[in-house]
């Protein structure tokens, strides 16, 4: 399903993979690589969602583009490694299934916040703290649910949202590098303000739907966000970007059976 | 001897730091509420704050400036703990049950790094570009120096320069950071800060040897958590190096004999500590946490001479009387 979307950023995300493999090989002890096999739809898919909303801006991906999407890169491994830990009755062999995770996860959170100082990105340290934040704290009510039997599909869900959110909307801001982030807090009228709230809301919904793809969930709690997101694209600028994003709803949609809504169709006709 | 003692002069700041870690980590959900008041509550000597705030004291500007930078170093101490906890399978700490053991690893993974986030999200009102390279630095060299350390568990012919590097980056690092930090903020003159951080790197150094010796010398109750933890999971600290390069040939032989089984018994974890005890390796690291704190006072020359200065001399003085 993201093969293409991923196909579309091959030389950036080529970049930023290398410098980070780069980084790995340095992390004493070898054996580190067994416990951070991370799939690829996994570990790319906040970068390209970061890459592809700058694009919507600028044609050009500027070193600042690509050190965001870096960025965005080592939270999403770092996440993804974090994302859920077995006890220690689980683990068939602590040290790849526990430690390596646990200590290389907690590496490349130093390595993102080592970049943010490193690149003079320190305006996003706040939002991306913050989302660490938000995010954490739906992981563990997460971890503590687990542990009584009681389903925690929604916080995994609002995780997923949350991040994908912050990939696009960041992804919009670092690309317009029009004024500085807190601006846009307090002044609705900045440009690209909007295109910024639009991709973090189809952001939102984009990520849940992933999360609930990867977990092969009963698509009947996706079609709401599925449909939102429709309503939503037809907000953002046409062009290759959105084109992607469209065949990226198409793809979900076709294996969940669910169909390009009619009013979209009547628009793109 | 207990290390909050000597903090009486500066305790009025050290509880606006605790009130300060209260109101950070208040949460709408009363499960995870539960849980940070538990952590909050389960202690700790608090020395990177105190040594932030005593730092703060070199300084021209507003010492209040410091007690959100000392909360946010003391959230990232909490969240190594809990991390540590983990990878130790530690059941208690200071005598109480750890989070893991309460709330499961997945939990106090995602607890540990909330701390983590959440002192980010303090710190990135401080536009002190040294201070957030600084810490950005140490957080990346703790980590690595944890892999470290499990990537070579039970490697027993280690030697004592990779065990100075580990140590330096596992501990002395961000204690180092911790003695800077006050005068950072306070845009203390730069021999201060210096001077500092060569009083933090050397208390760090003598602070880790110190530990790693009680682990072998103390009961549990003490400790307030296993005894002889280090070598049940294969972690090669100074005594053990000294013990298995340096001891006397029969203790030296006998050692290679209880080392050489894959799995440690407790009848041979239990021999191994009283070779420790016997053979003058707690002697040989001690004298290095002797050498440590005088440098560490040495350098406390070079600062003015204030009560900052004398606290940071006891408490330097204080490292190798610990009894946890």
């Amino acid at each position: 399903m993201l093969n293409k979307l991923f196909q579309s950023f091959l030389p950036e995300i080529t970049a930023v993979e290398v410098r980070l493999g780069h980084s790995l090989r340095k992390l004493e002890g070898q054996v580190v690589h067994k416990g951070i096999d991370i799939k690829k739809e996994n570990r790319l898919w906040l970068p390209v969602m970061c890459l592809l909303s700058a694009r919507m801006v600028g044609k050009k991906v500027t070193d600042k583009i690509l050190h965001l999407a870096g960025i965005f890169y080592l939270l999403n491994c770092a996440f993804y490694l974090h994302w859920r830990l077995p006890d220690d009755g689980e683990a068939a062999r602590i040290k790849e299934e526990v430690h390596y995770p646990l200590l290389v996860g907690d590496w490349l959170y130093s390595n993102m916040y080592a970049d943010i100082c490193r690149y003079d990105l320190q305006q996003y340290l706040q939002p991306l703290s913050s989302l660490m934040v938000a995010v954490k704290q739906e992981l563990a009510l997460n971890g503590l649910k687990k542990k009584e039997n009681i389903p925690t599909l929604g916080h995994e869900l609002k995780a997923g949202g949350l991040m994908t959110e912050q990939a696009c909307s960041l992804g919009i801001h670092v690309a317009a590098d029009l004024y500085p982030l807190a601006a846009y807090s307090s002044n609705t009228d900045l440009p690209d303000k909007y295109l910024m709230d639009t991709m973090g809301s189809l952001g939102y919904r984009l990520g849940v739907l992933k999360i609930l793809w990867e977990k092969k969930e009963n698509p009947a709690s996706a079609i709401d966000d599925w449909h939102h997101c429709w309503d939503i694209m037809g907000r953002i600028p046409s062009g290759r970007e959105k084109l992607l994003l469209e065949e990226l709803l198409l793809s979900m949609g076709g294996k969940w059976g669910l169909y390009k809504p009619a009013f979209c169709k009547e628009n793109h006709a | 001897m207990q290390f909050k003692e000597l903090y009486q002069e500066i305790e009025p700041e050290l509880e606006r730091v605790e009130e300060y870690l209260s109101c950070c980590l208040q949460t709408a959900d009363s499960r995870l509420q539960d849980s940070y008041r538990y952590l909050l509550q389960a202690g700790g000597k608090r020395l990177r704050p105190a040594f932030a705030i005593l730092s703060a004291r070199y300084g021209t500007q507003n010492g209040g400036a410091i007690i959100p930078v000392a909360a946010a170093f003391e959230l990232v101490h909490m969240a190594s703990l809990v991390h540590d906890d983990i990878i130790d399978e530690a059941a208690l700490r200071r005598g109480k049950p750890t989070i893991r053991s309460l709330f499961g690893n997945d939990f106090a993974l995602q607890l540990g790094d909330y701390l983590f986030a959440r002192a980010l999200n303090i710190l990135e009102a401080y536009p002190n570009p040294a201070l957030h390279r600084l810490l950005a630095a140490a957080s990346m060299e703790m980590s690595r120096a944890e892999i470290g350390q499990i990537a070579t568990a039970y490697h027993y012919s280690q030697g004592i320069r990779r065990y100075f590097s580990r140590i330096k980056r596992k501990t002395s690092l961000f204690i180092t950071l911790s003695c800077q930090a006050g005068a950072l903020v306070g845009e203390a003159p730069g021999e201060c800060v210096k001077a500092l951080g060569h009083y933090g790197h050397c208390v760090g150094m003598a602070f880790q040897i110190t530990d790693d010796v009680l682990d072998y010398l103390a009961d549990s109750r003490t400790l307030g958590k296993p005894a002889a933890s280090d070598i049940r999971q294969g972690i090669v600290t100074l005594p053990l190096i000294y013990a298995v390069n340096q001891a006397g040939a029969p203790y030296r032989k006998r050692l290679f004999s209880l080392l050489s089984e894959n799995s440690l018994t407790e009848e041979r974890i239990e021999a191994v500590v009283q070779i420790i005890k016997e053979c003058g390796a707690v002697e040989y690291s001690l004298s290095f946490v002797d050498r440590f704190v005088r440098k560490a006072i040495r350098e406390l020359s070079f600062l003015p001479d204030c009560s900052a200065t004398e606290i940071l001399r006891q408490i330097a003085k204080g490292v190798c009387r610990r009894e946890n």
